[in-house]
């Protein structure tokens, strides 16, 4: 903080504040200038409506905490301006300007510390989103602190080595380095254990599925080498209760996979630190009418949308069929890039969007096309048109196609329980630390990003395998794009396996898994 | 000082345009119209210094309760100014003037008078 004071009229103070665009932060200096004149309170340098509004919150935090709001030509420059301020965070930091130009606030220690804080109206320092991002950018930016609300204190402590000075009214910040010394830095010598490497029990587990053991399997592979998969099967046969235990079977986030987790989430202030840092992986279910902006991420400014949101977990599209096909199209650039791009007039912003598809879906538009025991009633058109709304491109991001058929009457009724998740937990890590080690010179970790010229490096197979593949797809009609696929598979079944070269069996189990194409398109 | 005593809002205006006029003589202003009045409103000080024309606003306040007196000089105001700033110099000849416009605040609480002169405020 600087103030320059020209015969005790004039004043000058810069303070020090962040913006968010998408999970990126500025910094963003705040200066306040006081001037003779008739009264005006203006703020320049880009700021959305609720930064502009912050003029009247500020206007009664200082008088309501019993500070004279001065009577001068008050102009706050936001810098730099091109980058457009967004959110009511700047509150606490004008006001600490507006109190440092008129010398209530003295020192020039605040120049090492980012302010940020809602006021409300009485001078409380009211929580803000995007803590986390903020607090990342002051320690990127060297800042030897930052100044936040009380509530957002735990969340800003995940971030190690910055100073974090909790302020839960407007006065606090005036006594942080005020006449009356009284800083008080928030120690988060607990933030360790806002860590946890335990894995929350889910209320859920695979054994209370019935039967579908095909299924079960298929998952495995798939959330073992990170593929992506559509199940298809008439209804109530279980698919969505599967898709809902597929989190339970994968490994919990590691430490920087929380904090990547809890950074999407800070944006739209959906952090809860009751119990720890998340260490299930998200699961998220868009209903069907979901619109484009919700689904990748939108607005006029960006915020994170649905494939965001399940970075590192799953994204379950429930009836896929019914999704707008705008909608699911947009899926094809995040699956391949695992992050995704949004540009608007003023901005483009990347969101990290690494996530496995799950998708399923009926068969027909009445359910039962196939299904031995009832009857299917569409039309071949109608059932053709039904298909036809997942279109080529988005099937061929999706390495595993599952039938789900459904169960016999026996199986139902019978109370066997199936295995639990923990032991298909055990198996799913064995099999990607083999793919880590494997992949440690690559720039990714997952069978499922073996492509082109990876594919034969790490694939290759034995000469009666080769015959048994071409085979398989003179018969079966398969396209191409599958050949790649089932080598995809067969190399995660191998590492499920714990073996290094891909078997006969391996191919021959991953081959039917394409047993739908042609089928259900 | 005396204490001051005004019977209405309109002596106290008038009180404080005499104490503005008192004001700007003394700092070599020339007064070119008292209450210049039209259909629209009236400016209650048209000065000149040099070659500046100056239209000025008195505001006088008792206290700053209500804030203070040029506090009260609002957009809406600043408006009707400036349209009969207009009508002024379509009357009048003033074309190699630079003009101006000012505000005067008077304070009278607490048996002392205070005079802040804001200028080419608007």
């Amino acid at each position: 903080m600087k103030v320059k004071s020209k015969g005790g009229i004039n004043m000058l103070a810069v303070l020090k504040s962040c913006s968010l665009l998408g999970i990126k932060g500025f910094i963003i200096r705040v200066e306040v200038d006081l001037n003779r004149g008739l009264p005006a309170f203006d703020i320049v340098g880009l700021p959305d409506t609720a930064v502009r509004e912050s003029r009247e919150r500020v206007k009664s935090a200082i008088k309501n905490s019993g500070y004279d709001f001065p009577v001068k030509r008050i102009t706050i420059n936001l810098a730099p301006a091109n980058i457009k301020k967004i959110g009511p965070h700047f509150d606490l930091a004008i006001a600490g300007g507006i109190l440092a130009a008129q010398n209530i606030i003295k020192v020039k220690e605040l120049d090492d510390y980012l302010i940020v804080g809602e006021l409300s109206l009485n001078g409380d320092v009211q929580k803000v989103n995007g803590i986390l991002p903020m607090v990342l950018t002051a320690k990127k930016n060297k800042f030897k602190g930052v100044i936040l609300p009380e509530e957002n204190k735990l969340e800003a402590s995940l971030v190690e080595g910055i100073e974090i000075i909790p302020v839960s009214h407007i006065s606090d910040l005036i006594h942080i380095f005020g006449i009356n010394k009284r800083k008080s830095v928030f120690n988060a010598q607990n933030s360790n254990k806002l860590f946890s490497k335990k894995v929350k029990n889910y209320e859920i587990d695979f054994s209370e599925i019935k039967g579908q053991h095909e299924a079960k399997r298929a998952i495995e592979i798939a959330v073992a080498g990170s593929h992506n998969l559509i199940m298809v099967g008439p209804p109530g046969v279980g698919k969505t209760m599967l898709a809902k235990r597929i989190p339970t079977i994968m490994p919990p986030l590691l430490k920087e996979e929380q904090l990547e987790v809890s950074r999407i989430q800070s944006i739209l202030g959906k952090v809860n630190l009751a119990n720890g840092l998340q260490t299930q992986r998200p699961f998220r279910t868009p209903h069907h009418s979901i619109t484009a902006a919700s689904m990748i991420g939108g607005g006029k400014i960006p915020v994170p949308g649905e494939i965001s949101l399940a970075h590192k977990g799953v994204l379950f599209l429930d009836e896929i069929s019914e999704y707008r096909r705008k909608v699911l199209e947009l899926l094809r650039q995040p699956l391949e890039e695992k992050k995704v791009t949004i540009s608007r007039s003023t901005m483009t912003v990347d969101f990290p969007a690494e996530f496995m598809l799950i998708a399923s879906s009926n068969p027909c538009p009445c359910g039962y096309y196939g299904d031995p025991r009832r009857e299917c009633h569409c039309t071949i058109n109608q059932v053709r048109r039904y298909r036809n709304k997942i279109s080529g491109p988005l099937l061929d991001r999706i390495d595993l196609q599952l039938e789900v058929p459904s169960l016999d009457v026996n199986e139902l009724t019978e109370y066997k329980k199936g295995e639990k998740s923990k032991n298909i937990r055990k198996r799913v890590i064995a099999a990607q630390k083999i793919q880590q080690f494997r992949y440690k010179n690559e720039n990714f970790i997952n069978n499922s990003h073996l492509s082109g010229k990876n594919l034969y490096k790490y694939c290759k197979l034995h000469k009666n395998n080769k015959i048994l593949l071409k085979k398989a797809i003179k018969e079966l009609g398969l396209s191409a794009r599958a050949y790649d696929r089932i080598l995809r598979v067969a190399r995660t079944i191998s590492d499920l396996e714990g073996k290094e070269n891909i078997r006969s069996g391996h191919l021959a189990e991953a081959i039917q898994y394409r047993r739908l194409e042609g089928e259900i398109h | 000082m005396f204490k001051m005593k005004f019977k209405n809002k309109r002596e106290i205006g008038r009180w404080g345009e005499i104490k503005a006029k008192k004001f700007l003589e003394e700092k070599g202003y020339k007064i070119i119209s008292e209450n210049f009045r039209v259909k629209q409103g009236e400016i209650d000080l048209i000065v000149t210094k040099k070659k500046n024309l100056v239209f000025v606003e008195v505001k006088t306040r008792k206290t700053e309760f209500f804030g203070p007196p040029q506090a009260a000089v609002n957009f809406k105001k600043q408006k009707k100014i400036k349209t009969i700033a207009k009508i002024f110099l379509m009357r009048n000849r003033y074309n190699n003037y630079i003009k101006r416009f000012d505000v005067i605040s008077i304070i009278y609480g607490n048996d002392k008078v205070s005079i802040e002169h804001f200028k080419n405020t608007f």
